[in-house]
Order: C-alpha cells, then structure tokens, then sequence
C-alpha cells in the first residue's frame, strides 16, 4: 500500500514530508489539494485536516498530518530502511528535535512571511510592505549568524550526519534563496554556505526539486 | 548529577518540569529573570544562542527548546512515571501531531495574548488591543477543532494522557488564570472537562505549589 500524500508538490510543507519519504525509499502518490483555489478551506477537506492544512498523509488506515509530525512517524517507522535520520543516541535525537524545534519557532515564520511579501503578493497584484521586509530580513540575519556559528562546529545542524533537522529547512530555504532572491543571506556565511550547498545537493531533494519546479 | 532548568517562573521551562515530575525525575532550577534582560546576558546565550527559556543541563550535556526537551525526557525515561509517549508507533505519530499542533496552532494566539496582557505593562509597553482581540479570535476557532476532537477522544492524542495534553498546561494556566478568560474554555464543553482532567494531575498541582 502506497502512502498518499495530501497537498501540492510546490508547497513548503508537502516538500518537507516528500523530501522525507524519497530520502527513507518510501513510495508515495500525490494527491494534489489545490490552495490557490482554496480546496484546503473546503469542508471536504477539514474532515482530513480540521485546520485546514496541507500536507496530510492517509497510510491505509493509519492518518497523520503536521509536516513535522509526519516526519519523526516515517524516520522512526523506517529507521532501518535509508539514511539514518534520527541520530544514534538519544542525545543526538535530542539535538535532532532541538534543532527541528528551532527551525519551526526561529525560522519558519520569518521565511514564510518574506515569502509571502516578496513572492505571493506581487503575483496576486498587491504590494508588499518595504519596511516590514526590512524588518524581517534583519531578524532573519541574526538568527542566520546563530546557525554559521553552529555549523562552524559541527558539519550538520544535530552533529556530524544528515538528519530530519537538516532537511526541514529545504523548502523555505530554496523559496528564500530563488523566488524571493535572498540567496546573499545563505551565501555571505561561509559555513552556512557549505551546509546548504551538501543538503541541498542530496539526490533525494534534487529529485524532489525536479518534481516541483 | 541532578538536571538543571533554567527559568522556573516561566511557562515554557513548566512545561518541562511537569514533564520531569510525571517521569519522576529529580531536578533543580535556576532563576533567570526575563524583566531584567537576564536572558540577554552573554553567560544565558552561551547556553541558549537564541535567549529563549528554557535551557537545560544535565551532565555535560545542554539542550533547549522545551518541546525537545520532553520529547527527550519521555524517552529516555520510557521505564519509568507516567508513559507520555503512547504504546505503538503510530499513537506516538499522533503525540508528535498533537504537540505539533499546540506548537503552531494553540501556541502563536495564546503566546500573544500573554505577552500583551501579562508582560506589556511590565516592559513599558502600551497593551495592544486590537492584537489581543484577534488573537483571541485565532484561539476560539482553535480551541473549536479542540472541542470536536475531544468529544470523540478523552486526551488529543487517543484515549491516554501523553506529551500533546501536558504540552498545553502552562500557557493555559496563564488563559484561565491572570489572564481572567477561564470562559474559553468553560464556554467549550469537552475542552472544559479534558482541562479539568490534565490540571488537577498531581504533577501540575506541584508544578503551581513550587512556582
């Protein structure tokens, strides 16, 4: 039985579950959920997801949905099966939710509203608010030259391996870097630089960002 | 070696230190005083880069983040105190959903909402009220998908206390308390009841005696 996957293969957090299931060799089908179209706000759709939300995934009988939740299920439920993306101690999946914790409460956010202003409301015909892209894009550079620090010391974000931590920054990373053309953000911190460069050249995101875009 | 919590007087560090008296794991707190900018100090961020609360230490090895740190807790500690992570791996699929849920849907309206109506004033700041009233509106229509849920499921994740329930204690506290807007959630009427259940837990009883 094939894992579906409820959401668009463009969108951020059907990214995140997709860049998961191909890295762990999970076969999956895309259901698409149309958000431009609203399709997510649909009463149909809430019986899936009561906040109207995209990714969900439906593994026969079993349903589960947040990106993040779906994520840890399928690394742990195939932790014999592909890379290793949990960690081998439980102190290294600590630092692998630390790190994912990070990413969802310091990174996301900033990221997705960037996005929203310089992407998504340009193409709607609105105009986005200068001063609040500044804004954003200072609280982004800080958090930036937290994770340069990091990664000075260590190779990926929860220690010396790929892990669930690395890859859920790819889709807001790859949105910031192309669509929104803040590239100089990842590029002007040298160690960042070097970790998006391994993360984002992994064939398990390569396939998934010629799916997409 | 004792565990270290940093910030008791918090909500977010009492989200682990109900964690760690549900596990029965012996600890000690250290204050850090957010008025004064303590977790601005160069000592604080040396711990926690990011100057948020809490941060741990147990041994040689620190960690932040508190939803990190009870997933962590709950795990190492799986033998011992109250299970909080489900039995199988799909109940721990919907523990991660449900906290993944409190983190970015109960969580952002209900955070505003402290920090307007408990911490403005005490940073000099003006309370902003149009924020608090539509925040309170994101929290309503969250805490309906909440009412559903819980009237088909006596805890978020299943018919079991796990991780998802606890994580919802302290910021909660704060609605129903100070923030004087216990009607949220007596207005709602399995949201009521599962409140009742999860709050009068000796564990969080302790955490409100402690600090």
């Amino acid at each position: 039985m094939v894992v579906k996957v409820y959401g668009s293969v463009k969108a951020a957090c059907p990214q995140r579950v997709l860049a998961c299931l191909l890295e762990k060799g999970v076969e999956f089908e895309i259901v698409q959920v149309d958000l431009d179209e609203g399709e997510h706000k649909r009463p149909e759709f809430l019986l899936r997801q009561p906040f109207g939300q995209v990714p969900v995934i439906e593994d026969g009988d079993f349903k589960l949905f947040e990106s993040r939740a779906i994520i840890r299920y399928y690394a742990a439920k195939y932790v014999n099966q592909g890379p290793n993306l949990l960690g081998n101690t439980l102190e290294e999946k600590a630092l692998v939710d630390q790190w994912l914790e990070v990413e969802a409460h310091n990174l996301n956010d900033l990221a997705f509203n960037l996005v929203l202003q310089l992407v998504i409301l340009p193409r709607m015909g609105q105009r986005s608010d200068t001063a609040l892209v500044h804004n954003l894009e200072q609280k982004l550079e800080a958090v930036l030259n937290i994770y340069e620090q990091r990664l000075s010391k260590s190779n990926y974000l929860a220690g010396d391996s790929f892990t669930l931590a690395d890859l859920s920054h790819l889709p807001a990373l790859r949105y910031l870097m192309n669509e929104a053309g803040m590239a100089h953000l990842v590029t002007q911190r040298k160690h960042v630089n070097a970790w998006w460069d391994k993360i984002s050249s992994r064939p398990a995101w390569k396939k998934l960002a010629s799916l997409a875009h | 070696m004792v565990v270290k919590v940093y910030g008791p007087a918090y909500a977010s560090p009492k989200r682990v230190i109900v964690c760690l008296i549900e596990k029965q794991i012996e600890f000690e707190t250290a204050p850090v005083d957010l008025i004064k900018g303590e977790h601005r100090n160069p000592e604080y961020l040396k711990l926690q880069p990011f100057g948020a609360l809490p941060v741990i230490q147990d041994g040689d090895f620190t960690l932040y983040e508190s939803r990190a740190i009870i997933r962590y807790y709950a795990e190492k500690y799986r033998s011992q105190g109250t299970e909080l992570l489900g039995k199988t791996t799909e109940e721990r699929g919907l523990v991660e959903q449900w906290l993944e849920v409190e983190a970015h849907n109960y969580h952002p309206p209900i955070y505003e909402m402290t920090v307007q109506l408990l911490f403005a004033s005490k940073l000099g700041l003006s309370v902003d009220e149009k924020l608090v009233k539509k925040s309170e509106e994101k929290l309503g229509k969250v805490l309906d998908v909440y009412e559903e849920r819980l009237s088909k499921s006596k805890y978020l994740a299943g018919d079991f206390f796990s991780l998802a329930d606890l994580s919802h204690l302290p910021f909660t506290q704060y609605l129903v308390g100070p923030m004087e807007k216990e009607y949220m959630i007596r207005d709602r009427k399995h949201v009521s009841a599962w409140w009742d259940d999860i709050s009068n837990r000796p564990s969080w009883k302790k955490v409100l005696e402690l600090y």
